[in-house]
């Protein structure tokens, strides 16, 4: 019982860390990702035919 | 490989490689996770083996990573790779994620196999100085503004930091130690039954995987920002030209 305790820890610990990387991970992908389309895409409107 | 040195050419393959990579990698953690659970109690340990099926691949990563960041920052420092500096400050976030993993999954498992959370004993306190390098090399990205000066700056850092990878790999060799020698990576046999060691391979991988699915996505975020500063420093510019 005692050591479901520790096991249930560093398994729940792992989870976290691993989601708030991925969670950093995506927030500044779509962040940035949106930020080159807001200030690329009227240029590349204007160019087009 | 240096077709690939062209952020475009980069950007293209990291598009096409970013969402197959996360499929694998959670694929290989949800079997990984399954065999671990599903793998019989130990002996002597009981069911707290089952702690070293994260602790283990994690610790791998985190030496692993660091040797990644080191050799990017010798490509971007010695060789003016482009991507070389990015490639390591892409990698760094993750490096220090999966040390932390390393040190307090050690600790829940050093407590009801030691008796204690933690010794001051060489293999512990490498990687402890591991994850503050870590910290270190992200603090020089934080607090210098220019990002060729950082890029220099902290490849050095990275560089200099090297010398704890050998340190935290055979520390339990070079010193007496609390913390077990290798069991896996050994020149004769792994010393671990296959009932341990393939649910252990398998999270390795998943780890290895997710690695790179989250690079690829913080390298194409590190080339996005890139951009956008050359734009707007070109804008300034422009105005400035314009106004006088």
């Amino acid at each position: 019982m005692e050591h479901d305790f520790y096991i249930g820890l560093s398994y729940g610990v792992t989870g976290v860390i691993l989601c708030l990387l991925t969670a950093n991970t995506l927030r500044a992908f779509f962040s940035f990702r949106k930020q080159i389309d807001d200030e690329f895409k009227p240029e590349d409107s204007a160019n087009s035919p | 490989m240096l077709t690939y040195a062209n952020p475009n050419r980069f950007m293209q393959l990291a598009r096409r490689l970013t969402f197959p990579v996360w499929g694998l990698s959670l694929a290989c953690l949800s079997i990984g996770l399954y065999m671990a659970f599903s793998a019989p109690a130990d002996y002597q340990q009981g069911m707290t083996v089952r702690i070293m099926f994260i602790h283990v691949p994690a610790a791998w990563m985190s030496l692993f990573v660091y040797t990644f960041l080191t050799v990017s920052s010798i490509f971007g420092l010695v060789f003016r790779h482009p991507l070389g500096h990015v490639a390591a400050k892409s990698a760094a976030l993750i490096g220090a994620g999966f040390t932390l993993i390393t040190l307090i999954t050690g600790a829940l498992w050093g407590k009801p196999m030691w008796g204690t959370w933690w010794v001051w004993d060489a293999r512990l306190t490498s990687v402890l100085v591991l994850f503050f390098i870590y910290l270190g090399y992200l603090a020089i990205w934080t607090a210098i503004e220019d990002p060729l000066q950082a890029g220099r700056v902290s490849s050095v850092l990275a560089i200099v930091g090297f010398v704890n990878v050998p340190i935290v790999k055979f520390s339990v060799d070079w010193w007496n130690t609390l913390h077990q020698p290798a069991s896996v990576s050994r020149l004769d046999a792994p010393a671990l039954h296959s009932d341990y060691l393939w649910p252990l391979l398998v999270m390795a991988l998943g780890f290895q995987l997710l690695f790179f699915a989250l690079w690829l996505l913080r390298m194409q975020t590190e080339i996005f920002k890139q951009k956008l500063r050359v734009r707007r420093l070109g804008l300034v510019e422009t105005s400035n030209g314009t106004a006088s």
